[in-house]
């Protein structure tokens, strides 16, 4: 750890500490830290099951894409802090430069990819290699991602859009009009085989319901101390998805692709969750608890759903209530 | 004397926009530089710029005669620089940041020096940023940029949200660390306190320098400040017009 902090300057220390911090407000119970650890090994077990019955070829792309994903969100993740020391940290000359920022990045990704290790090893032993090669991928796209964006002077972060895009995304009538889209696409597509066709509109639908889900940490806050209760926050957050959604499901149904307009409704009923529980969130913790404890329901409720699925509906039930319900005690308070 | 800050032509763009607009600005060493304008005038990113948190998209940037237009490593390092308040991280606590800038925090309270007792940090050192009023995250940021002993200092307006005796007692101290050879640059919206305190400053307005105030018209206005005040915001007023 002494290692790490002289290697990776006070970019490491200081983010180290907040690291530390977040980690101990989030378990600051006992309660919550025997619950996560029972949660963990749980969800290990089943994983490992699961995974055991899977062929090795399968096992093997899993463990790649694990590694992938883990590599590029901490990659995106810590390159995102170094933008932000840059400009609006305590220690801005250590982030421009770029040997500081170099070891701040190879001292941080130690961590993740012990994790990575960690988990591959309890899951699936002999696939380390391919988990930490896909880690490296990952985190190495993101670094050149960001330097490409930063030589270009171009921005890549969904979070960069302009106010006026991101107002746009919660209107209903340009959510009607992006619902009409993958119709249109159906249209084009009629020569693709049933199946293929499917995949790629499910995909398409995907893309576009995320488009919907985006928050903004200043708007729930704001809303939350001017007095407005949970769900009223969520209804305004939600309204594009909800146009998108309708529009997209009706004209499914009425081209008799029931199955397809089942398929939409599910998607759009997930992204109104990852909506919901955001806020609900937000306004419980400030924004970068928020944004923690999202990622971890998200994987929660995947595991979940890979391990027991008609469970996942209860417990996104269950879950939605007992966070409106701690939200709700918030409204009107300014800390 | 080379001047301790001398920016010719210099314009920053913010999201695309142009929000700094070809500024001449010249600052000698151990004096105090205001500059005042409007909200949205262009001041905060000129004093972003400075600092070295955002680049400059051209013009001439000499820091004590060092070209350092294209050096934004370069200016953060020379400059102590106040980050907003609100972007200090909640989940550290007061002695953690002031030992982050200085390496450790006692070197910090001896940089910061008699400003310790003037912004009360030592009551907070053990406070955590998110449990801090607005005014002590004020106050934790403005000893943030004295904390390494850098001999040039940023504020953006660094009075926002003090109680009064703290305003005054801050404003006391700054007035002194000028005497002893801070090079000091803030922008302030309080106009007798330009008049009284600052050796030269500018009015911006749409991100161009609207007017100049040299020591001598600051003297002036010192002796008359609300003639002074009056005189100013008519001049601003017209330019927002």
């Amino acid at each position: 750890m002494r290692f790490f902090r002289g290697f990776g300057g006070r970019l490491y220390k200081h983010d180290s500490q907040l690291a530390i911090n977040l980690a101990r407000s989030v378990f600051a119970r006992w309660q919550d830290r025997i619950l996560a650890l029972a949660l963990l090994a749980l969800c290990v077990a089943l994983l490992r099951s699961r995974v055991s019955e899977m062929q090795l070829p399968t096992r093997t792309w899993i463990a790649l894409a694990v590694g992938i994903a883990l590599g590029w969100s901490a990659g995106q993740l810590l390159n995102a802090r170094a933008k932000f020391h840059a400009s609006d940290g305590v220690i801005a000359s250590d982030a421009l430069n770029p040997k500081l920022v170099r070891h701040f990045l190879i001292a941080f990704h130690v961590a993740p990819i012990a994790l990575t290790i960690a988990l591959v090893l309890m899951v699936m032993p002999d696939l380390v290699l391919f988990a930490v090669s896909g880690y490296g991928a990952g985190a190495y796209l993101a670094y050149r991602l960001a330097a490409f964006s930063h030589e270009k002077n171009v921005s890549f972060r969904w979070s960069a859009a302009s106010p006026a895009i991101r107002a746009l995304l919660r209107n209903p009538v340009i959510g009607a009009i992006a619902g009409a889209l993958p119709v249109f696409a159906i249209a084009l597509q009629q020569g693709l085989e049933p199946r293929a066709l499917q995949i790629l509109v499910t995909a398409e639908i995907t893309i576009l319901a995320l488009l919907f889900t985006t928050v903004e940490y200043p708007i729930v806050a704001f809303m939350r101390v001017s007095g407005k209760a949970p769900l009223s926050i969520i209804l305004y957050h939600i309204k594009g998805l909800a146009g998108f959604g309708a529009v997209v499901a009706c004209l499914i149904w009425f081209g008799d692709s029931t199955g397809l307009a089942v398929t939409v409704v599910a998607i759009v009923l997930a992204a109104g969750f990852l909506i919901a529980i955001r806020i609900l969130l937000y306004c419980i913790h400030f924004k970068a608890i928020g944004d923690l404890l999202t990622g971890l329901t998200i994987a929660a409720i995947m595991g979940a759903v890979v391990i027991a699925a008609p469970l996942a509906p209860v417990l996104m039930a269950l879950l939605v209530w007992n966070l409106h319900r701690r939200a709700s005690a918030r409204t009107w308070l300014i800390t | 004397m080379t001047p301790a800050v001398d920016l010719r032509g210099a314009s920053v763009l913010r999201a695309g926009n142009v929000a700094v607009d070809n500024v001449d600005l010249m600052v000698a060493p151990g004096t105090w530089c205001g500059i005042i304008g409007a909200n949205g005038s262009g001041k905060t990113s000129l004093l972003r710029a400075l600092a070295g948190r955002l680049p400059f998209q051209k013009g001439s940037c000499r820091i004590d005669g060092e070209e350092r237009i294209s050096d934004r490593a370069g200016r953060a390092r020379h400059f102590g620089f106040a980050p907003p308040p609100e972007m200090l991280p909640d989940a550290l606590r007061v002695r953690d940041i002031l030992a982050l800038v200085a390496g450790d925090v006692d070197c910090a309270l001896q940089s910061v020096g008699p400003l310790c007792d003037v912004l009360g940090i030592s009551d907070l050192l053990s406070r955590w940023i998110g449990d801090c009023s607005a005014g002590m995250r004020q106050r934790v940021a403005v000893a943030s940029a004295f904390a390494d002993g850098k001999p040039a200092i940023i504020l953006d307006e660094p009075f926002n949200w003090l109680d009064p005796v703290a305003l005054f007692d801050l404003r006391e101290e700054l007035r002194r660390r000028v005497t002893q050879g801070l090079t000091l640059i803030t922008a302030l919206h309080d106009l007798p306190s330009i008049a009284t305190m600052c050796h030269g400053a500018i009015m911006m307005a749409d991100g161009e320098v609207a007017m100049a105030l040299d020591s001598d018209t600051l003297r002036a206005g010192a002796a008359d400040t609300k003639r002074f005040e009056r005189h100013t915001i008519e001049a601003l007023r017209s330019k927002r017009s």
